[in-house]
């Protein structure tokens, strides 16, 4: 009897904490994100490159160029102190180097695969050639930055080391709500990019809540359950900031995204043609690792599984680790899991 | 059972939203993933397109009447600005090089970086 009342009254007590918090919550600003030190090597237009300060006595030789998603921030791989991607590598003794998207503008509504691949990534390998002194670079990335990076690494077989993937879509016949939206009998993407020029960030911003409806909600519940702990709030903030900052789409690259990837499946068929030239994934022959959670909605395993079987790396691997399409690179799994899988197979292939 | 460990009252309350959240989801997946809803989501958009466009027109010659630029005037002066930033960086990149003698770093090169001798762990020398 006594512990049941107990319980109330501890019940009471954390209903009018989670209160007082709700209240602080709502009147503080949003949380500062991307901590870690940087220096910015070069900018143009809507690329951003960033170089990360070491923090290690001595780093390893090779450096790495992360390629961030076209479609959101690159914060999410720096999210706050003890939560950074970033910040991991840094303190493994890795030099890093990030490349980042802010919204494209109105002029770079003609961006295509041409521009991000043989343009922007080549571009930005040369930098960090230059600014590292090493000719060899680790090029990691993520989710269509992962597809970029996998359309580049075949048409510049020799102009890397490694090639690290995490959630990479290549059927995307198996992304099947993403399918079903663009169903071309019903999805006139040429009126939509004729019209808006940059596909705005609403509508990527709505393409990826649509996939989990109720999340966002449910998300809501448990906020108000944890107001308590501030290490749940600050983390949960930081997610939502970044969840809703979604880029908008440069309309060339979004409309060949749609027609050459969605309805074509060409990447999957090796049939893509980039600036005049096939993309063969089987020209990729560098180690490869592709990094897929086993939970992810927005890239489903069957979408992004076919990858490894492409390329002609004798060297390759491909892991399945719990979590989803986020939490594979950031947030507490990915402190226990990817973090230090990655690190095991990239420290002996960086020296 | 009276000497049972209390059962956390909110743990009901913590299954059920997770229940609901998963079935929610799901139907909603199941419901988006027929042709009539990408029809009707398609139709939709294609009006709100219609509609905007419209408006542009309207907009345009309203502020055209008004003597004030419209939207893609002033976009197309940030184009401009933009190559003109663009330029500028460059040129800067480019006096830099040039005011910097052979063999020295660049102005905007940070302080002395560590040296790239790091092995991984497994095959570094036991202590």
């Amino acid at each position: 009897m006594s512990s049941t009342a107990e319980r109330i009254r501890s019940e009471v007590e954390r209903a009018i904490q989670r209160s007082i918090k709700g209240l602080e919550y709502f009147a503080s600003p949003a949380p500062a994100v991307g901590p870690t030190p940087k220096d910015v090597l070069h900018e143009r237009g809507t690329l951003h490159l960033y170089h990360y300060r070491a923090v290690a006595d001595e780093i390893y030789r090779i450096p790495i160029l992360i390629v961030m998603a076209t479609s959101n921030r690159g914060y999410i791989l720096d999210l706050a102190p003890g939560q950074s991607f970033v910040e991991y590598l840094i303190g493994r003794g890795y030099d890093v180097y990030l490349i980042d998207w802010s919204p494209p503008l109105a002029a770079d509504r003609n961006l295509t695969f041409e521009d991000y691949t043989l343009r922007f990534i080549p571009d930005c390998v040369q930098r960090v050639r230059d600014d590292s002194g090493v000719d060899d670079v680790t090029v990691i990335g993520y989710c269509m930055g992962g597809v970029l990076s996998v359309i580049y690494a075949a048409l510049h077989p020799g102009d890397f080391t490694n090639l690290v993937c995490f959630t990479t879509p290549i059927d995307f016949s198996k992304m099947e709500l993403f399918a079903k939206w663009s169903d071309r009998r019903f999805f006139d993407v040429d009126k939509l990019v004729d019209s808006t020029g940059n596909v705005p960030s609403e509508l990527i911003f709505s393409s990826f809540e649509m996939l989990r409806p109720a999340t966002r909600l449910a998300g809501q519940a448990q906020l108000w359950e944890n107001m308590g702990d501030e290490r749940f709030v600050r983390s949960y903030r930081a997610f939502e900031r970044w969840s809703t900052d979604t880029l908008p789409l440069a309309g060339e690259y979004f409309r060949e995204t749609i027609k050459e990837l969605i309805w074509e499946n060409r990447l999957h068929k090796n049939e893509l043609v980039v600036g005049g030239r096939r993309v063969d994934l089987g020209a990729i022959t560098a180690p490869m690792l592709h990094a897929m959670a086993e939970h992810d909605h927005i890239v489903p395993y069957d979408a992004a599984k076919p990858l490894i079987g492409h390329v002609g790396s004798a060297d390759k691997e491909e892991i399945v680790l719990k979590g989803g399409h986020v939490s594979l690179v950031a947030g507490p799994n990915a402190v226990k899991r990817l973090w230090p899988r990655l690190d095991a197979w990239l420290g002996v292939r960086s020296v | 059972m009276g000497d049972d460990k209390p059962k956390d009252p909110l743990a009901l309350w913590r299954d059920m939203l997770a229940q609901w959240e998963t079935s929610v989801n799901a139907l909603a997946n199941k419901t988006m993933a027929t042709d009539e809803y990408s029809s009707s989501m398609h139709g939709a958009m294609g009006m709100t397109l219609r509609m905007q466009e419209t408006v542009r027109e309207f907009m345009a010659a309203y502020l055209a009447s008004t003597n004030l630029p419209s939207r893609t005037e002033v976009l197309g002066i940030a184009e401009r600005l933009g190559a003109v930033e663009a330029r500028l960086d460059r040129m800067t990149e480019l006096l830099e090089r040039i005011a910097t003698p052979a063999g020295a770093p660049a102005p905007s090169a940070p302080a002395a970086r560590p040296p790239r001798t790091k092995k991984p762990p497994a095959a570094e020398p036991s202590a």
